[in-house]
């Protein structure tokens, strides 16, 4: 792995711990300040400097730093993290976000100054801790022992020499030192002669192993410093007696050094409380005694010895050692694995190809005459639903929690927020509903959209709320739940709700809706999401709502999902929104127009019947209705619509299929025929080609070959913009009821 | 052959920006994520030294060195702490813990090949 | 293909000849990815009218470009007599209706003309290089400039 992929490793690693962060901001908005949220997003915000440090992105590590320096107030007290604090921090996890996405794309520098300021003033963060410590981590990058003695000493080029008693307490082994390399790294330093102190090691039957009983005194010839010796036990301090003495001291500061030693000793802890540790093993290897028994051993056989002790010391009854191992497995349970992508998407694909390959089985077995009761159709019906099974397993393994869309709303609301000068708060539910992750990745824009209106048009100013009654800060609820194989998101603010009188004022100016129409409350909230409603205008005119919510009904179009909308006056708005729970199978009614076949996603269909000759009015030359309880649908011959054909006259006898758009749009689709309904595998026909008008992508039949996807909402605009055209006007308010 | 060396932190960079020092210099690398995972880790791989994160979700640098200084087979190893954190505190309470040294984030490859030889066995 | 690999070389380009309604075209062999029969294509409404439909190619989907038509010729009645070839440019992978494969020739770079200075619009945009061979003379074929230009098409 090279450099630049760790750094995308790194950039993945911010935006998850990001992630996390704002998760935990989530929790705490709602449920309050508790330990382990502030923990966690210490710990977030403290891994992006670590690792901002190994890349040494500097304006990462100090904007994190004063980040991770406010949150340690919090963490050690958490009474500290007031609502103040809490909106200050969030706000400065907005700014580390920009300046993650800086860093990472080689931008701009983010102008952190003010929030650095503003933090720096509301903890308290004064002096040395609140200094972007560029300098303070440079230090802690590269502790380069720079020693006074040394510079001291400059001048003489002869060396000096140490007398080092060195005496390992057990708690050294037990740190997993090994005398071994302390040796060696001060035979590094200089030339060392080394008299091992065996004198404390008792008899065999009374050894424990877990005890330390060998000393050395080394007498180290060298150029280094006492720091640098020093430096050599800087691990091992308090758990070794340690004295350090200067014999040939070069200048007039031996007394000095002396005084420094002795003061190093009396930082000895003495006693070693481990020494009283009883010792769980008896079986002391005769190589331990061996050693042990010989006088005046040279440094090679001493160390021979140590690892055996160290090994002998591991005679801990088993019952330990389960002990660990349960925990270990406790704290294993919920283990994931990561796997690329790429991976899942083939094994999708796979699963794909299977699918369709049954379908072809399956249609091969029916045409070959076997009859349903036949043992081979048994067998494909049970081959069809363990196709079924293993293809909602696999799309399991795409299938993500919304949580962290759900999540960057609220960094949204927080923007929204202070641009507007409203408050409103986020209230998350179901963030845990899965769902592939191709959803996940269309909500995001929609859902932004969502709430930035819901705020801006929906929650009253703060001095309004009160007015009404309400508390001053607005909540927005979002939500999200399995439904009936879709996924159903909500948005729900509890502001004014939909201005109806404005709406329809405005419906009409842009010439949606006709003066005298009479619309339902419903029909008039659909208006805002009804195309060309939205405009420029409305964006500074409108008092209500409806800003961009056109431009939300496509994206969730183009999810094949639908929206919905409830509002009651004073009281808020709800948006429903219904999606599949993967764009990668679809539902579908498969029928034949113009000698084709085509796919309409089941999700729009409402009802389908065949056409009886009154059925059908004419309206004007060209355009023809359905009379259904009521209403009037306008009918679209699929086949000429398409292009495919040109336009009957006659349309009894076709089968109707009445489907609606998002936005309540109705039109009766005309058809030849229906075939069925399956499940199809979804295929984008702009991998190789392009968006083609009027369909929505491809599918490959149980035939081989390809039956084209319908986009339902787009036949219907289209056919709406032809109405417009030929201005019909009971037909444009038709189209909108 | 090899020396083998566990690494055990919740950051993926960390871990990479190890594994690649690591290997590097010829060391094997295993990687946990935190303490938890370096104990099962641990029993599989038979390190010769382990590098341990303070700071980690599920079960933190202190707790893991305690473990591993009560269980039975590896109660010696050389256990290094890498931490960002430089305060004298923070390395007194991982040499309680049993800690053999520490390495101070973020490191620079040759001292922490330098740490890793100080108390490689 | 592999008879001709001896003679590879002398070559220092692959050419796939091909018939378009008698006449000899030829495309760069790197971007064929195979030739396959013709199969049911899928059309698709509102298209260009030589954009035939869509064919599944192992799972694929591959829109399929009638030559003839693009060309500026007739309009192509695809059926078994015809063949598709395979080909990739950029991200896309499409398929040619031709009538038959005709050859794998392999030329020298002085073989290769320049298209002289013509008015015809189509020669400008879709040739790129003569190539003269003993009996023959091929027109290259810039698939880039085959495919159809991808507008964003108003909603």
């Amino acid at each position: 792995m090279n450099l630049d992929e760790i750094k995308d490793t790194f950039f993945t690693e911010c935006a998850e711990q990001l992630a996390e962060v704002e998760s935990a901001f989530c929790v705490v908005q709602i449920d309050g300040l508790d330990i382990e949220n502030v923990n966690a997003i210490f710990r977030a915000v403290h891994s992006i400097k670590g690792g901002a440090g190994a890349f040494g992105f500097s304006d990462l590590v100090s904007f994190s730093h004063v980040v991770e320096n406010a949150l340690d107030i919090v963490r050690n007290d958490i009474s500290q993290g007031t609502d103040d604090r809490l909106n200050l921090l969030a706000r400065s996890m907005d700014v580390l976000s920009d300046i993650v996405d800086a860093t990472r794309e080689d931008g701009e520098k983010v102008d952190d100054a003010e929030i650095t300021a503003e933090l720096k003033a509301m903890f308290n963060l004064g002096g040395e801790d609140g200094q972007p410590e560029s300098t303070a981590v440079e230090i802690d990058y590269d502790p380069v022992p720079i020693s006074l003695t040394d510079l001291d000493l400059g001048d003489t080029s002869s060396g000096n020499v140490f007398e080092i008693v060195f005496e390992p307490k057990s708690s050294l082994y037990e740190n997993g030192h090994d005398p071994q390399r302390i040796l060696r790294h001060l035979g590094e330093l200089g030339t060392c002669t080394t008299v091992v102190d065996d004198s404390k090691v008792p008899a065999l039957d009374t050894l424990s192993p877990d005890e330390a009983f060998l000393g050395w005194t080394i007498k180290l010839d060298t150029e280094s410093s006492e720091e640098d010796v020093r430096e050599a036990f800087d691990w091992v301090e308090g758990d070794c007696t340690l004295s350090i003495k200067l014999e040939q001291p070069e200048i007039d500061g031996g007394g000095d050094i002396d005084d420094i030693l002795s003061g190093l000793e009396d930082f000895d802890l003495g006693e070693d409380p481990d020494e009283a540790a009883p010792a769980e093993s008896n079986d002391a290897s005769v190589e331990d005694a061996g050693a042990g028994g010989k006088a005046d051993v040279t440094v090679e056989a001493v160390v021979e010895a140590v690892p055996d002790e160290k090994q002998n010391a591991a005679g801990k009854p088993p019952a330990a050692a389960n002990k660990d191992q349960q925990a270990a497995a406790a704290k294993k349970s919920n283990q994931t694995i990561r796997v690329e992508s790429q991976k899942v998407d083939r094994l999708i694909n796979l699963m794909g190809e299977l699918v369709i390959n049954q379908a072809m089985v399956s249609e091969q077995v029916t045409q070959d005459g076997f009859s349903s009761s036949s043992p081979t159709a048994l067998l494909m019906v049970e081959f069809q639903n363990l196709t079924r099974e293993v293809q909602e397993s696999v799309m399991a393994i795409r299938a993500q929690p919304v949580k962290p869309v759900f999540m960057r709303m609220s960094r949204i609301l927080r923007e929204v927020c202070s641009v507007t000068g409203k408050k409103a708060a986020l209230v998350l539910e179901g963030e845990n509903t899965e769902v592939d992750t191709t959803v996940i990745e269309g909500l995001t824009d929609p859902l932004t959209h969502m709430i930035r209106n819901s705020i801006d048009h929906g929650i009253e100013s703060p001095e309004d709320r009160v007015a009404a009654g309400k508390p001053e800060t607005g909540t927005i609820k979002l939500s999200a739940l399995h439904s009936s194989g879709r996924i159903v998101i909500n948005v729900e603010d509890d502001g004014a709700g939909i201005n109806r009188e404005r709406v329809l004022q405005m419906g009409i100016e842009k010439g949606i809706v006709s003066e005298n129409a009479d619309l339902s409350d419903n029909d008039i909230d659909s208006l805002i999401m009804a195309p060309g409603f939205s405009t420029a205008e409305a964006v500074t005119d409108l008092s209500g709502r409806g800003v961009g919510m056109d431009v939300v009904r496509q994206s969730i179009q183009s999810l094949g999902g639908r929206i919905s909308i409830s509002s009651k006056p004073g009281q808020g708005s709800q948006f429903s929104m219904s999606m599949p729970l993967t764009l990668a199978i679809l539902d579908g009614m498969v029928v034949r127009a113009a000698g084709q076949v085509f796919v309409i996603p089941v999700s729009a269909v409402l009802e389908t019947f065949n056409m009886k000759p009154g059925d059908v009015h004419k309206i004007g030359n060209d355009d023809q209705v359905l009379k259904l309880r009521g209403n009037l649908v306008p009918i679209i011959q699929v086949g000429h619509q398409l292009g495919f054909c040109g336009k009957q006259d006659d349309n009894s006898g076709g089968t109707v299929l009445v489907v609606e758009a998002g936005n309540n749009a109705m039109a009766a689709l005309l058809v030849d025929s229906i075939d069925g309904q399956r499940q199809v595998v979804i295929k984008s026909l702009e991998s190789n080609y392009d968006r083609v008008p009027c369909i929505a992508a491809a599918t490959i039949m149980g035939n081989g070959q390809i039956a084209l996807i319908l986009d339902v909402e787009e036949i219907i605009a289209r056919q709406s913009r032809a109405a417009a055209e030929s201005n019909s006007n009971i037909l444009k308010m038709e189209m909108i009821a | 052959m090899a020396k083998t060396i566990l690494t055990v932190d919740d950051s993926p960079t960390m871990r990479e920006m190890l594994r690649s020092c690591l290997t590097g210099a010829d060391f094997n690398v295993v990687t946990a994520e935190h303490g938890a995972d370096g104990l099962d880790k641990l029993q599989e791989s038979q390190p010769d030294v382990v590098i341990t994160d303070i700071n980690m979700p599920v079960m933190d640098g202190f707790e893991f060195i305690e473990n591993v200084r009560q269980s039975q087979v590896s109660n010696r190893m050389p256990i290094l702490v890498l931490t960002t954190e430089s305060h004298q505190d923070m390395k007194m309470r991982a040499k309680n813990a049993g800690a053999t040294g520490w390495i101070v984030k973020p490191f620079v490859p040759e001292k922490l090949i330098d740490a890793i030889n100080r108390v490689m066995p | 293909m592999t008879d001709t690999d001896f003679q590879k070389s002398s070559a220092d380009n692959e050419f796939i000849a091909f018939l378009v309604n008698e006449h000899e075209f030829c495309v760069d062999i790197q971007y064929v990815r195979e030739i396959r029969g013709w199969s049911h294509a899928t059309p698709l409404p509102h298209s260009p009218d030589y954009v035939i439909g869509v064919m599944n190619l192992r799972g694929a989907i591959l829109p399929i470009i009638d030559l003839s038509a693009r060309l500026g010729m007739s309009a192509s009645d695809p059926g078994k007599n015809h063949v598709i070839m395979v080909a990739q440019v950029g991200e896309k992978t499409f398929g040619i209706l031709v009538n038959s494969v005709s050859d794998i020739v392999q030329v020298d770079s002085e073989q290769l003309r320049s298209v002289p200075e013509l008015n015809s619009a189509v020669v400008k945009d879709f040739f790129r290089n003569i190539i003269v061979m003993e009996d023959r003379i091929v027109s290259e074929i810039v698939l880039e400039s085959i495919i159809p230009e991808f507008e964003a098409e108003a909603a």
